[in-house]
């Protein structure tokens, strides 16, 4: 076999596991139901490529693949994003995932990564999907608590450099701005169906790692502001100054000394690599 | 004997694959298990809790890294980058051995996430072998190719899948990492006789033995991973052993995943058949 032949068989294979599922293959998911039969190119794949064995036909051998594909993807995802499925419940959460991945089909290394842009995808398409703010935030909350597991943890920058050093933030940290509760049911409605909360005004949360484990916590509005300013351009000095107006008069210096003693005694802030 | 360059003369026994479920018990108790074996790419990350217990588990125990995603068999060949992640968990572990997967499961950036199956042609082998060529030549650390259990077979296919292995470890000049319950898998599934199979391996490349529980469909098997090894699949293994002597053993169990001291006993039974062969293989 050439190596233009192989190359055309495997791009032809992966588009092939990466069409719908069809027929009892679906049926054994939460997926809503559709045609019973697999595409003419899917067919036409299995055919071109493979051979029949005594059990199974090519599109049968071909079936088995592409249910591994579809099998593990979901089942990932699941995992992953634990409260999004509480809230959709599982076919709805199904649903959204299939066509999530099949306009975001894996890509990295790593299935861990998978999700990454399941936030993203809500956010574009938020008519079509059943309380999308509440979603929305849960999947950005649910990517984050995976990014606090393992992300790197960077020297953190000496208190005494940071007004001169351009800063960032520890790749493990993720600071949101939430439009619903959904820390809340996040954090307290650990079992069961999650119900859909409704929108509120904005609140502010950090998830970061410290030692192994994992935290979320609640930012000032003006923490949120200080944090996200110098996740956009490192300056401590334009943070500060963005946060201004959000402060309380009397005990706003206080409290900025505060939040900065705290984030650098968790090494929150580290050198702009 | 199978004690040889590509495992770097090491006398392991039997080992297990970490799974997270068991690591807080590993540290806890240190039980006695020879070796173990990580999923690489679990642990290509910068920090946190998996890169703790990749360094607490190195500490104590010899540990494989077994990879899933070289794809070794890729047309459009190797992903650099992902050697080079590779390049930094064997600073990190300093393994005797490294091992994938014969197979392929990507193209044109997107992943398929599954060991999928090469047609076996002359051509494809040269392709793989050049691929570990540039494996062991970039991370300096003998590599051990592993057949896969496999449903499909392809038209283009011009020889055996034994003598498709066997030409890949040849012109790699690298190890292989023979999984017994794939050939038997495989066996049934394609219509081959496994013992036809196993003797047509390079006895003197063998630097590592892989089993673990399939289950069977209608007239087909899959490799799942989640039950105890098969009857014939142990006897599969005993006249393994009989031909290449004691030889480092691993026994997968990735779901259904039972008690640390089940899979302890059930990598008892291969640990009696490898006494059997040739003493402690310890």
């Amino acid at each position: 076999m050439r190596a233009d032949e192989l190359l055309a068989m495997q791009r032809a294979f992966l588009a092939a596991l990466r069409e719908p599922l069809a027929g009892a293959s679906r049926a054994r998911t939460d997926l809503p139901a559709r045609s019973s039969v697999t595409s003419p190119a899917f067919a036409a794949t299995a055919e071109a490529w493979l051979t029949a064995s005594e059990a199974l036909d090519p599109v049968a051998r071909l079936e088995l693949y592409h249910r591994q594909y579809w099998y593990r993807l979901l089942d990932s995802l699941a995992d992953d994003f634990p409260a999004v499925q509480r809230l959709l419940g599982a076919p709805r959460f199904a649903a959204l995932v299939e066509r999530y991945l099949a306009d975001v089909p894996p890509h990295t290394f790593s299935l861990r990564d998978t999700g990454a842009g399941l936030a993203a995808f809500v956010a574009a398409r938020s008519a079509e999907v059943p309380h999308a703010a509440h979603v929305f935030d849960l999947a950005r909350l649910e990517y984050a608590w995976i990014v606090a597991f393992d992300a790197p943890a960077r020297p953190s920058a000496p208190a005494a450099a940071l007004a001169t050093t351009p800063l960032a933030l520890q790749p493990h940290l993720t600071i949101l701005a939430l439009h619903t509760a959904a820390d809340t049911s996040w954090r307290t409605q650990t079992r069961g169906r999650l119900r859909p909360a409704t929108d509120a005004p904005s609140r502010f949360v950090a998830i970061a790692r410290e030692g192994l484990e994992r935290r979320i916590e609640r930012l000032h509005p003006a923490a949120f502001t200080v944090l996200h300013a110098i996740e956009r351009d490192g300056d401590l000095g334009r943070a500060l100054d963005a946060a201004a107006p959000q402060l309380p008069r009397r005990r706003g210096q206080a409290l900025v000394q505060t939040w900065f003693q705290a984030w650098t005694a968790r090494g929150w802030l580290v050198p702009r690599a | 004997m199978s004690a040889n360059r590509f495992n770097a003369h090491a006398r392991l026994g039997v080992g297990l694959g970490l799974r997270a479920p068991h690591v807080a018990q590993v540290l806890a108790e240190r039980p006695a298990i020879d070796w173990f074996e990580v999923v690489a790419e679990n642990f290509m990350v910068d920090g946190g809790r998996p890169r703790d217990t990749l360094e607490r588990v190195t500490a104590c125990y010899p540990v494989i890294p077994h990879g899933v995603a070289l794809y070794l068999g890729a047309a459009q060949g190797l992903d650099r980058a992902h050697l080079a992640r590779w390049k930094a968990l064997v600073a990190r572990v300093r393994p005797p051995w490294i091992s994938d997967h014969l197979c392929w499961g990507s193209v044109d950036g997107g992943t398929s996430h599954d060991l999928l199956p090469l047609p076996y042609t002359p051509e494809v082998a040269r392709l793989c072998a050049a691929a570990i060529r540039e494996i062991q030549d970039t991370l300096e650390v003998p590599f051990a190719v592993e057949n896969v259990s496999s449903y499909a077979e392809f038209r283009g296919s011009t020889m055996p899948e034994w003598a498709f292995l066997a030409e890949v470890a040849e012109k790699a000049d690298c190890g292989i990492l023979l999984d017994v319950n794939n050939v038997y898998v495989s066996s049934v599934n394609h219509g081959f006789d496994p013992r036809a199979y196993l003797a047509a391996i390079p006895a003197e490349r063998v630097a590592q033995l892989h089993l673990a529980g399939h289950a069977a469909q209608h007239g087909f098997i899959i490799d799942t991973h989640d039950r105890p090894v098969a009857e014939p699949v142990w006897q599969l293994y005993a006249e393994t052993i009989a031909r290449l002597g004691p030889t480092p053993t691993l026994l997968e169990w990735d779901a259904e995943l039972p008690s640390l001291a089940a899979l302890a006993a059930e990598a008892a039974r291969a640990a009696a058949i490898l006494a059997t062969a040739g003493g402690d293989a310890r």
